[in-house]
């Protein structure tokens, strides 16, 4: 088995999605970038990886923005 | 999802009740089912699919109908239903799926529909049959089946089925996408993009929420201050009142100390008044009395004009009356005239006698006498009787004795009220003799002057009151508004939720892309590995996978190989199988259907040795006779948990499957 094949697809989506973090937080609005870090990806990603059979989309827009207010909520 | 136990029941050839068990043991994770060709390798295959997903399909990928799946002995034997029941666990959940199927006969006896029931249990909880889909789904999804329940027939074509933009193509790319985990990332980036549209909405309802409500809040300010005022208002009219009350009560309190001269001087007030008014009632009838004497003078010509009216209605009657004679004699005559003229009675018209006829005519003379009388003028004349008492008439005038004793009644009665009235004055003014009574006087007119000026107060106070009271309603009504407004989140919140959602969509967007590219090198990287692993051959560089998930061979000098054959179709086949395994965000277990069919005795050694060191659950269904080599069988054996072998039964259409000792 090689190095690539014990990582699990989770952390392959948190790789990526820092990488697009690190590409994209330089061009995000000044109100938005306080709360874009990892603590947020890594809540995005795990609702992704639970949703597939059990969130409906409401559902999983509920989940989003609750963790988008609770991180503003923990700013203030 | 690991598979744990399959008993099939009348299910194709497997007549009765038949069970396989799944289970391993570490470091053994292969159950190897043998069978001759037509034996039942598939139908085992079938029952798992049938009982996950209530679908059969043939190796064609066609549906077979539920009525072909009771086996034909059991069926000719009157049995009319067959079951599948699978045993398995997942995220530490087990679950025990029944499935079976009734078969309706038609009046001849054959097969003519069928309805099939299912039931799932999930660590002893029973779910809702229309809930069964779902949680299977969840567990292994149809769309994904493909993969791990792997007909190795249809998957041998798995380059041609990914080469075009077909509906089948775009199915194989969703399944392979859904196994990496990409659609959860899709869906989450969508739930974004929503979430923007969502909060760019909320904000602007908001705004018009905020803008009705600051309307609200200034109309509130503005009858707060209108209240103040009217409060104001009333304060300081209800404290002039409550000065002028004191002011009134002080004057009350000093005029009921001298209230007996007070009413002294009230009564005084009232003779004085009553006197005087008594002395003019005199005078004035003193003028009427001699008024009425003068008058009086006059009475006899009322007399005559009395007499003469009297005298002109008499004459009117008897004018009406002879005016009445005349014409009934007027009549009469012009009766007879005819009479005489015609000859003939003017009743009866009969002929006349002689006698009555000159009869006649000595009375219409007589008639005509009597009318002529009648005719005559009246003496005196009524035109003339009416002029008179017209002309007498301007001097008549009533009897004016009765009137005068009256009146000198009156003032009798008055002159002698006079000396009573001066009796009680003079007494009056004797006990006033010691009051100041200048004093009494400015103090009863300041007191009307207060009582005037607390009126006055009085209507400013309640005109004030009105005022508050409006205030107060009209403020309630504002108040109430303001509250039942609907209340709106800071707009701090929702801003910055949208803005952090706007940049989350973009960095999603960019992840989504990322992770798709990187699990697809991902899968590449381990097929090629697989592959290079189960290949003999030095050639090959690499298999790409390209954005349908179709498998390329490169070789050594980067070009394409097309290599044209079954067996290298099915190595790439099991090499993909194999990484989307390895690669897959849950794992699963892997029932291979005859995955060395076109295999050469080399590629399957090497299948088999991948699969004996890989810790997945794997079923192989296999050809009996299937040759391994001596240097890999004894190695190979130790990674089987348990072997069956698929025979004949009692009947062709029977099959047994059995634990191989």
């Amino acid at each position: 088995m090689t190095e690539s094949m014990k990582d699990s697809p989770l952390d392959k989506a948190l790789q990526a999605a820092r990488q697009s973090l690190l590409l994209k937080k330089e061009d995000a609005s000044e109100t938005a970038k306080p709360y874009l870090d990892e603590g947020v990806l890594i809540g995005l990603i795990n609702i992704a990886a639970i949703s597939k059979f059990d969130d409906s989309p409401l559902v999983m827009k509920q989940k989003i923005r609750m963790l988008i207010k609770s991180r503003i909520r923990k700013e203030v | 999802m690991y598979l744990e136990k399959i008993i099939m029941t009348d299910f194709m050839p497997y007549i009765g009740k038949q069970e396989v068990d799944f289970t391993v043991t570490k470091g053994a994770p292969i159950i190897l089912i043998e069978g001759e060709n037509n034996r039942g390798k598939s139908s085992l295959f079938t029952a798992l699919r049938w009982c996950l997903y209530a679908r059969a399909l043939d190796r064609s990928s066609n549906t077979v109908s539920n009525e072909l799946l009771l086996n034909d002995n059991a069926f000719n034997e009157g049995r009319d239903s067959f079951e599948v029941q699978l045993s398995f666990t997942n995220n530490n959940d087990r679950y025990l799926l029944i499935r079976t199927c009734e078969i309706k006969r038609d009046i001849k006896g054959n097969r003519s529909g069928s309805s099939v029931r299912a039931f799932l249990h999930i660590n002893r909880d029973a779910i809702s049959a229309a809930e069964i889909p779902r949680y299977i789904n969840e567990v292994l999804d149809e769309s994904i089946s493909m993969f791990f329940l792997a007909d190795m027939e249809i998957l041998k074509n798995y380059e041609a089925l990914v080469e075009d933009d077909s509906k089948a193509a775009k199915e194989v790319k969703s399944a392979i996408e859904d196994i990496l985990g990409i659609p959860g990332l899709i869906s989450v980036r969508d739930s974004l993009q929503e979430i923007v549209d969502d909060t760019y909405k909320e904000i602007q309802k908001n705004k018009k929420a905020n803008s009705e409500k600051s309307d609200l809040e200034q109309k509130i300010a503005e009858q707060t201050s209108k209240k103040t005022n009217a409060r104001t208002q009333y304060d300081s009219a209800s404290a002039s009142l409550a000065e002028k009350k004191r002011e009134h009560d002080d004057l009350t309190s000093k005029l009921a100390k001298i209230a007996d001269a007070t009413k002294l001087i009230e009564r005084e007030k009232h003779l004085n008044e009553k006197n005087e008014n008594g002395i003019l009632t005199i005078n004035k009838l003193r003028r009427e009395i001699q008024e009425a004497i003068r008058e009086s003078w006059w009475a006899p010509v009322s007399s005559q004009v009395e007499m003469k009216m009297n005298q002109t209605q008499d004459q009117t009657k008897l004018a009406s009356q002879r005016h009445q004679e005349i014409s009934e004699k007027k009549f009469k005559l012009a009766s007879l005239e005819n009479s005489v003229r015609t000859n003939k009675c003017s009743e009866c018209q009969q002929e006349l006698p002689i006698p009555s006829l000159e009869e006649s005519k000595s009375i219409i003379k007589n008639l005509h006498l009597e009318i002529s009388e009648l005719s005559k003028p009246l003496i005196p004349s009524l035109e003339s009787l009416v002029d008179e008492s017209r002309r007498l008439r301007l001097f008549s005038m009533p009897r004016k004795a009765e009137v005068i004793r009256s009146l000198e009644k009156q003032i009798r009665v008055l002159q002698n009220d006079g000396p009573k009235f001066r009796q009680e004055l003079k007494e009056i003014s004797q006990a006033l003799q010691d009051v100041n009574r200048e004093e009494v006087k400015n103090l009863e007119l300041q007191r009307q002057t207060k009582d005037r000026e607390i009126g006055v107060a009085g209507a400013i106070m309640r005109s004030e009151s009105t005022k508050l009271a409006n205030a107060d309603k009209e403020l309630a009504v504002l108040n109430r508004k303001y509250l039942d407004a609907p209340k709106s989140p800071g707009d701090f919140e929702i801003s910055t939720e949208m803005a952090i959602a706007a940049s989350l969509q973009e960095i999603m967007e960019d992840t989504v892309s990322r992770f798709r590219s990187e699990m697809k090198k991902t899968v590449e990287k381990n097929a090629t590995d697989i592959f290079a692993k189960l290949g003999s051959e030095n050639v090959f560089k690499e298999l790409q996978i390209n954005e349908n998930y179709g498998l390329r061979l490169v070789d050594k000098k980067g070009q394409v190989f097309d290599h044209k054959s079954a067996g290298t179709a099915q190595v790439i086949a099991i090499s993909l199988i194999l990484a989307l395994a390895k690669s897959a965000a849950k794992s699963n277990a892997l029932v291979l259907d005859t995955p060395f069919a076109r295999l050469d005795n080399t590629h399957r050694d090497n299948v088999l040795k991948l699969l004996s060191s890989d810790s997945i659950q794997s079923i192989l269904l296999i050809q009996s006779g299937e040759k391994i080599s001596p240097d890999i069988e004894a190695d190979f054996r130790k990674h089987v948990s348990r072997t069956y072998k698929i025979s004949m039964g009692s009947d062709p259409k029977e099959s047994l499957i059995e634990l191989k000792k």
